[in-house]
């Protein structure tokens, strides 16, 4: 088969029974990929609309709910025809709305889930939003209808809710109508109609019928239309049938005309044919049908089936469809299917098998023209689905700046464009810095039970643990310490006595180099700091290296070190010395970067008596003194410099278990700093976790999203404490190899790199 | 058109998409940087102001907020908060929620952008790549090598 032309191919897999032609695409590689063939679809749709029978869509319900069975009736041998399942949507209840150009829909009937849209072949399938009218007792009752327009080529699904207006007791309807692909149900406004439900829809010339129930206006049923195209509601003359106009009538299109079937008293049916549409005089009586009892419908019905809601709802008889040999499908008490030959006024049992369990026919049926377009129609539906693809590209990365770092990396395995999305660089701006408050990510480095563990932790909105997620650390980087971080990357240095090497790490991307070594002294101490110069957007890393050629440095000692300053710059890939400095700086807590500058405290100079707070501006590469708070007699307290929410702050310790936060309101100056909190923090023991946390181990780390102290007491705990209330809590880190001990830092989670940032 | 209430309120009319037309406060729709920038360009004094890209449905929720953002003070920001987190709520599902994006991005409404991403944002987090495709309706159109070599690349640096 493989070495006719493909048109050929085409055209024979167009004859397919459209349940063949499913299976077909399993036969190889080739064939499933002719079968996504939009021509294939075509000729299909076109021949088997044209000279097939339609298939049969039966939506069984017991014993298993809610299953659908497929069967060809254009096959000349039913005795031999089985029926076939197909996919049904997981819903867990569904009415079958109707059917319309190969596509499904089906609705819940209570209005509990959405109604979707689907290609029973091809199981794809779509959800349709849950419209706004809200569900009230005074609902009656919901009408669906569904129909693709082949003038407009749009599926619509129109809804009629019928209520009893409170205040004015008077029964009004109103519709609802989606267009597959829009986004939302529009309302049409109300209408004074009300439907009687029909178990399949009537879709002719565009539009869908219904017979109305009488109304105070009317005391007769009447026929109403609903047009896809312009959406307006029409009446359509009713035939005069069965010498009553009062009689029972069932809607149906019989070879291209719209029909109504009337029961009449006598038991018989008769089936009038509008010849000519919308004209009144053109309806006549073109079928008469006798009684008939299946053979089926003499065994007794079952109990369970009894109670089904199908049973419940079906008339006697129904008629479905008229088939390409003249004969009319009826059927009975959804237990039976007939073909009626009015010809020679003969039943015949269509008897298929393959129906689950002893529970043999109760099918509601639903004609559905076999149609492989269908899996195109969804494909186009789909489209226009409100994607994030279909949301502008900057609502769509400003969403997902706002994940957390842990559930980006699962966002660009979704799909392509996804993938697209999270690779956007406008994605990487945001993401370091972020258009609204987001707690920041804790980088716990751990050395207690195994070398190098790295943990990353979320902080949710009520400053849990979110997510805690061990990091690979590659095999191949050195034993470390993280120094600090800065615009999604780490600083880390590895600590040797003699020589200390320093590598950059992105532990989201595991990305890391080392830097080019640098000039080592005798018994030195190094600072180290990292910082994003805002005017080049380059990283710097400056090295501050304590030394001294007479032995170990001790503060307050004799022996005051020099002190030298080394800067990296990315831009020249080389280290660059800037001279001496006259400060000793405090090498923890790691540098507190506000303002483009990096901030650290210094031990008294030679020339002031306290510590002093020294800045290393990224920019001009120069050391400047930064004022300090007026808390009492400063100079004698322990104090360091941290980042809360953007403003650099002192945390001042004038006495154990106490804490004063100060906040530098407006960067360097010196008027500015207020005290912002006084902590008091008495010894804290939390019994669940059996955690005994000195007070003077507390150590501020930053300011949470909900406005909550994050504090670190050395290592060992993490706790938030609400400055409002006063109250403190422990944040457990949950799941096994957590780590026991581990030193916190401060990070904002990014997909960058240097190379990123510098463009090099 | 605008009218005057006997509170001395001046009323706007904004016209919907499919041509309904809600008479709002002024000073409910400035919070719309758009309205307020076609109020301030004279746009509202003739007739009504069409919005030819929000839906009746959409624009009548828009509203909604906007009342409430513009009645409650600070003071209320408890309140408030729950009472988006509810507005939220009965946008139900992302498909709703996407409308709304788009008409707070049209209408340049900040808060409830930014209220709406949130909103988004948090349905995403946590989920797996075949949740959140379930969730959005999207078709997985990487080949098993495609995937293969995406989850390779972004081979997630966590345990």
């Amino acid at each position: 088969m493989d070495s006719l032309p493909r048109e050929v191919i085409l055209n024979i897999l167009s004859r397919l029974p459209v349940l063949s032609l499913v299976q077909t695409k399993f036969v190889c590689r080739a064939w499933s990929n002719l079968l996504r063939d939009p021509q294939l679809a075509h000729m299909h749709f076109s021949r088997a609309a044209n000279s097939d029978d339609p298939c049969l869509i039966l939506h069984c319900d017991c014993p298993i709910r809610n299953q659908l069975f497929c069967v060809d009736i254009s096959t000349h041998n039913p005795e031999n025809e089985s029926l076939q399942r197909i996919h049904a949507p997981s819903s867990p209840e569904f009415d079958i709305v109707g059917s319309s150009n190969g596509l499904l829909c089906l609705c819940d009937p209570s209005g509990v889930s959405a109604a979707c849209v689907c290609n029973p072949f091809t199981g794809e399938h779509t959800q349709l939003p849950k419209s706004a009218f809200l569900e009230q007792e005074s609902v009656e009752a919901v009408v669906f209808g569904f129909g693709y327009h082949s003038g407009t080529k749009e599926y619509k699904v129109v809804k009629i809710i019928s209520y009893t207006d409170p205040n004015s007791v008077v029964r009004r309807s109103e519709v609802q109508i989606f267009t597959l692909g829009s986004l939302t149900w529009r309302s049409l406004g109300h209408v004074s109609y009300h439907l009687i439900k029909t178990s399949t829809q009537v879709l002719l010339n565009g539009r869908l019928h219904w017979v109305s129930w009488p109304s105070w206006f009317c005391r007769l049923p009447f026929l109403v239309s609903f047009d896809l195209e312009d959406e307006q509601f029409r009446k359509i003359p009713k035939p005069y049938c069965c010498g009553s106009i009062a009689c029972g009538h069932q809607l149906v299109v019989l070879g291209d005309c719209l029909s109504a079937a009337a029961f009449c008293n006598n038991g018989k049916c008769e089936i009038w044919v509008m010849k000519e549409y919308g004209e009144q005089d053109s309806w006549v009586k073109e079928y008469s049908i006798g009684t008939y009892l299946p053979r089926d419908l003499e065994e007794d019905v079952d109990q369970y089936f009894k109670n089904s809601k199908f049973y419940l709802n079906s008339g006697f008889v129904r008629v479905l469809c008229l088939l390409k040999n003249g004969e009319i499908l009826l059927e009975y008490e959804c237990r039976a299917l007939v073909s009626y030959s009015p010809n020679t006024g003969t039943f015949t049992d269509l008897v298929y098998q393959g129906i689950p369990g002893d529970y043999k026919k109760f099918p509601t049926v639903t004609t559905h023209t076999p149609l492989e377009d269908d899996e195109n129609s969804i494909r186009k539906m789909t489209r226009h689905r409100p994607h994030m693809e279909s949301l502008p590209r900057e609502i769509a990365v400003n969403i997902l700046s706002r994940l957390p770092i842990t559930s980006l990396a699962n966002v660009k395995l979704v799909c392509q464009s996804w993938l697209n999305l999270a690779q956007d660089p406008l994605l990487g701006r945001l993401l370091l810095s972020p258009t609204v408050k987001k707690n920041p990510c804790l980088i716990l480095h751990s050395d207690y039970s195994a070398e190098k563990e790295l943990f990353a932790a979320d902080l949710s909105d009520d400053s849990n643990i979110e997510a805690l997620k061990k990091n690979r650390v590659p095999t191949n980087l050195p034993k470390f310490q993280v120094a600090c971080s800065c615009n999604g990357l780490l600083l880390c240095i590895s600590d040797s006595l003699h020589s200390n090497r320093l590598f950059i790490y992105n532990p989201f991307t595991v990305d890391w180099m080392e830097l080019p070594a640098s000039r080592q002294y005798p018994n030195q101490q190094v600072v180290i700091g990292v910082g994003l110069c805002p005017g080049t957007n380059k990283y710097k890393v400056v090295k501050v290296v304590h030394y001294s050629p007479k032995g170990m440095i001790r503060p307050y000692g004799t022996n005051f070190p020099e002190i030298e300053v080394h800067v990296f710059d990315f831009g020249s890939f080389s280290w660059r010395c800037l001279g001496q400095i006259p400060y000793q700086l405090f090498h923890r807590p790691p540098q507190a970067l506000v303002n483009g500058r990096l901030h650290w405290v210094s031990w008294p100079t030679k020339t002031s008596s306290g510590c002093l707070i020294v800045s290393f501006d990224t920019e001009d590469e120069q050391f400047r003194e930064v004022p300090k708070p007026v808390c009492g007699s400063l100079d004698k307290f322990n104090y360091h410099v941290v980042d809360l929410g953007g403003y650099l702050s002192a945390s001042v310790y004038p006495r154990t278990g106490q804490f004063e936060i100060w906040v530098m309101k407006e960067y360097d100056v010196q008027g500015s700093w207020i005290k912002q909190y006084n902590i008091q923090i008495v010894a804290q023991c939390f019994r669940n976790s059996r955690l005994h946390l000195e007070a003077s181990h507390a150590r501020v780390i930053c300011l949470l999203k909900n406005g909550h102290i994050l504090l670190d007491y050395r290592g060992r705990a993490l706790v938030s404490f609400d400055p409002k209330r006063g109250t403190f809590r422990h944040i457990t880190l949950h799941g096994l190899g957590m780590p026991k001990r581990f030193k916190p830092t401060v990070h904002v989670g990014a997909l960058s790199w240097i190379g990123n940032t510098i463009g090099s | 058109m605008s009218i005057t209430t006997e509170n001395n309120e001046k009323m706007i009319t904004l016209m919907s998409s499919d041509g309904e037309e809600f008479v709002v406060e002024e000073a409910v729709a400035a919070q719309s940087q758009t309205i307020k920038h076609l109020i301030e360009d004279g746009c509202s004094t003739e007739g009504s102001i069409p919005l030819p890209n929000v839906t009746g449905r959409v624009l009548s929720e828009v509203i909604q907020y906007c009342k409430k953002h513009s009645s409650s003070d600070d003071k209320e920001e408890k309140e408030l908060e729950a009472w988006d987190a509810e507005f939220v709520k009965a946008a139900d599902d992302h498909v709703a929620l996407t409308d709304l994006m788009m008409a707070a991005n049209f209408l340049d409404i900040k808060g409830l952008l930014d209220l709406v991403a949130q909103t988004l944002a948090n349905m995403i987090t946590g989920k797996s790549p075949e949740e959140v495709r379930r969730m959005w309706n999207i078709k997985n159109d990487f080949t098993p090598e495609e995937a293969e070599k995406v989850r390779k690349e972004n081979q997630w640096a966590f345990e």
